[in-house]
């Protein structure tokens, strides 16, 4: 008997138009759990290497797991896998919502994706059957209308449809893939595999329950995370200020991230603060399954120049900035609305902001003129031609357009003329909107993220800055006991990263959000525990679960490396070894080069790799029960 | 006499039901024994602005200042 997990894992062959149902053993599921480790388990054992990321080969995979679906607080989560067309890398991207729990009470664990269909299609999923149907007449649809269709052609408005716009049907490279209109597998262009296989959205609805170990215990565990979490100082805040609470601080402090890197300082910064947002165009906030913090944000303007429809959510703290003050604009409702066009056209706002802003710093050095913008003035504050960037680059329009929906990675190489130097970037992908330089840790995992920079990749280093720190009080059953400076690099800093980088990968496996848990909230070590042996029935330990952890990140390692990944790309933009310039912050700051790369070898060996090329050994393919896959470094290792 | 303002922004306002605390010193005192007279744990503050620099704990109040402090806060 199964608890927690169906059993079931749906293979569909869109070239075929075929599928089949496989039934793994228990042993499977408890050794990759879900999400990122179910993905890569497939990527590394069907896909060869070097396969063409937008070509019918590459696999694209749904994963939620044992655990999604069940009514623990915030554990929506679930994981898209693919090789990434931004980056070449392994792929994949984690949303909240409803999509992964509704996918396992329709019958599946995950869904294994391959070839391409020659029509465009969509995919419906009710109570463990399957049709493959036509979507000629979505195409070329914005997600909003889509969903209205999708729903009112099956006649039911409680399916949950994740689902790609305009930007993944036209393989931008860094589109995504969006569930109920406003929670975005955001990153790493897998909107555009989903485009390359001509499937315009996944449907998907169940009517049984999940089989659940004990129901009552989850229950209870529940019970009392969520009356914690309502007086919870800082979940409180998540939910009356969101994510961008913190832009106060960043603009405040001078690290908010302005003008393509330039500076940390920007001048308007109080425009993009969460006050502002709360008093002029923040309509309500909605949560996802099973979560009472409800911290995302829904935005509506109506105004005669300018209209923001609620529909498609509100920019949460990433898109603000990099939708805003990265391309040097201050105005709410214009982000709003550059936010309201990148969801419907499903592309990630962080990858579009970014490369905005580098076309834009571009245009300012005389690399692109104005018979290349097609007469739009492109320099940083100029927020219609920002929206004009958008459509053009969602519609891939013949010139610019087309060439930024390659990212910017790819773009400056195109433009040469020392473009690449106003590039931000990790094996290819641009990076978030949290400085590095005030947060060294932050900085290890951008550099070390395999599938490009990533701002949540571990938690951030001011959770472990002090003796009575959530991080330190709370995460000593992992072996945290001392607390350690946001800007530190050291031993110290770089050993915690490590355990940190493990626990939120195993995070992303299993679908749990870290505005629920500690170091970030409240739900504790011990219950985050209880909610899985009762969910699964397995008398699991926090050995093991890291050991999870730390299997996908190695599964990662190899999927890279044969992919042609070498230990020098993990590293970070040059703009970080260099002060601040500007701001309350002006003249400090830079990280040292020297001891950055040192802190990387010294990561290499705590994961027990080659502490130059960054080759995991044997002995840990073996300890993780991954002498399947010691093939693949063989020569690299000898 | 240096009167010190502490100004609460984000979630400290939250978990201190207040804007701000004023406390009176006769001579120069490091925030970090304000923030210990006005019972504040370094654990919860981030960032410290003292006009218009960002200061360390150890820094001296030499004057009456607004002590403003940012708290911990991650990702998103």
């Amino acid at each position: 008997m199964s608890y927690g997990y169906t059993g079931s894992i749906l293979h569909l062959d869109l070239s075929s138009k075929k599928y089949w149902i496989e039934h793994p053993e228990e042993n499977f599921y408890r050794t990759y759990w879900g999400g990122r480790a179910i993905g890569l388990y497939y990527m590394l054992k069907e896909m060869k290497p070097k396969t063409d990321p937008l070509s019918p080969d590459n696999l694209l995979i749904f994963a939620p797991s044992v655990i999604t679906g069940t009514p623990a607080p915030a554990i929506p989560r679930y994981t898209v896998c693919a090789k990434s067309p931004l980056t070449g890398a392994e792929g994949e991207a984690e949303a909240g919502g409803w999509w992964g729990p509704e996918l396992k009470k329709a019958g599946f664990d995950a869904l294994i994706i391959k070839g391409s269909s020659s029509t465009s299609i969509y995919l419906w999923i009710k109570d463990g059957k399957v049709e493959i149907k036509d979507a000629t007449h979505l195409w070329g649809e914005n997600t909003g209308t889509a969903q209205k269709i999708i729903r009112k052609e099956l006649a039911d408005d409680k399916i949950r449809i994740a689902q790609i716009g305009l930007a993944g049907e036209n393989l931008v490279r860094f589109a995504n893939i969006v569930n109920e209109l406003k929670h975005f597998n955001g990153r790493n262009g897998l909107g555009a595999v989903m485009g390359s296989k001509k499937l315009k959205a996944i449907a998907v609805r169940g009517t049984k329950s999940l089989k659940i170990y004990n129901k009552e215990k989850v229950k209870e565990i529940a019970k009392q995370i969520s009356q914690r979490i309502m007086y919870n100082p800082l979940s409180r805040d998540l939910r009356e200020l969101g994510t961008l609470a913190v832009v106060r601080p960043f603009y405040e402090a001078g690290c908010l991230p302005s003008y393509n890197w330039t500076t940390g300082y920007f001048k308007e910064g109080e425009n993009l603060t969460a006050e502002t947002y709360n008093k002029t165009i923040l309509q309500k906030t909605v949560g996802c399954y099973a979560c009472p913090i409800r911290c995302k944000r829904v935005a509506e303007v109506n105004e005669s120049d300018i209209k923001v429809d609620p529909l498609y959510g509100g920019p949460e703290y990433e898109t603000i900035v990099s939708l805003g003050s990265i391309c040097g604009i201050s105005d709410l409702k214009y982000i709003a609305k550059a936010n309201e066009l990148c969801n419907k056209y499903t592309m990630d706002t962080i990858s579009t902001g970014m490369t905005i802003a580098f076309a834009m710093q571009c245009y300012q050095a005389g690399l692109l003129t104005k018979k290349d913008t097609e007469g739009i003035e492109l320099i940083f504050g100029n927020k219609e031609a920002m929206l004009k960037m958008i459509e053009k680059i969602a519609h891939r329009e013949i010139g610019l357009g087309d060439l930024l929906a390659q990212g910017s990675y790819i773009a400056a190489q195109r433009i040469g003329k020392g473009a690449e130097n106003f590039i931000h970037q990790v094996k290819g992908q641009e990076i978030p909107m949290h400085d590095p330089r005030v947060k060294t840790g932050v900085g290890l995992s951008y550099a070390l993220a395999d599938y490009g920079a990533d701002h949540m990749k571990a938690p951030h280093d001011p959770f472990f800055k002090d003796k009575d720190s959530v991080g330190i009080k709370e995460m000593r059953g992992l072996g945290i006991l001392e607390p350690v400076s946001p800007t530190d690099l050291s031993k110290k800093k770089v050993t915690l990263f490590k355990l940190l980088d493990i626990y939120w990968s195993l995070f992303n496996i299993l679908g749990v959000c870290d505005f629920g848990y500690v170091p970030r909230s409240v739900g504790t070590l011990e219950e985050l525990l209880e909610i899985i042996r009762s969910a699964t029935g397995w008398r699991t330990t926090w050995f093991e679960l890291m050991k999870v952890g730390e299997r996908s990140i190695n599964m990662a390692r190899i999927f890279n490396l044969r992919e042609g990944f070498i230990s020098q790309d993990d590293t970070l933009p040059e703009v970080f070894f260099k002060n601040f310039q500007g701001g309350p912050l002006d003249g400090q700051g830079a990280i040292n080069k020297k001891n950055f790369k040192k802190a990387l070898k010294l990561r290499y060996e705590l994961m027990g790799w080659d502490d130059d090329t960054g080759v995991p050994s044997y002995g840990k393919l073996l300890e993780l029960g991954l002498s399947w896959l010691i093939d693949e470094v063989k020569d690299k290792n000898d | 006499m240096i009167k010190v303002k502490i100004l609460f922004t984000g979630y400290l306002k939250n978990k201190f039901l207040t804007d701000t605390i004023e406390l009176n010193y006769e001579k120069p005192v490091r925030v970090h024994t304000v923030l210990k007279e006005a019972k504040i744990s370094p654990a919860d503050v981030w960032i410290i602005k003292v006009e218009d620099s960002i200061v360390k704990e150890d820094y001296l109040l030499t004057k009456s200042n607004e002590v403003k402090l940012f708290p911990v806060i991650g990702g998103g």
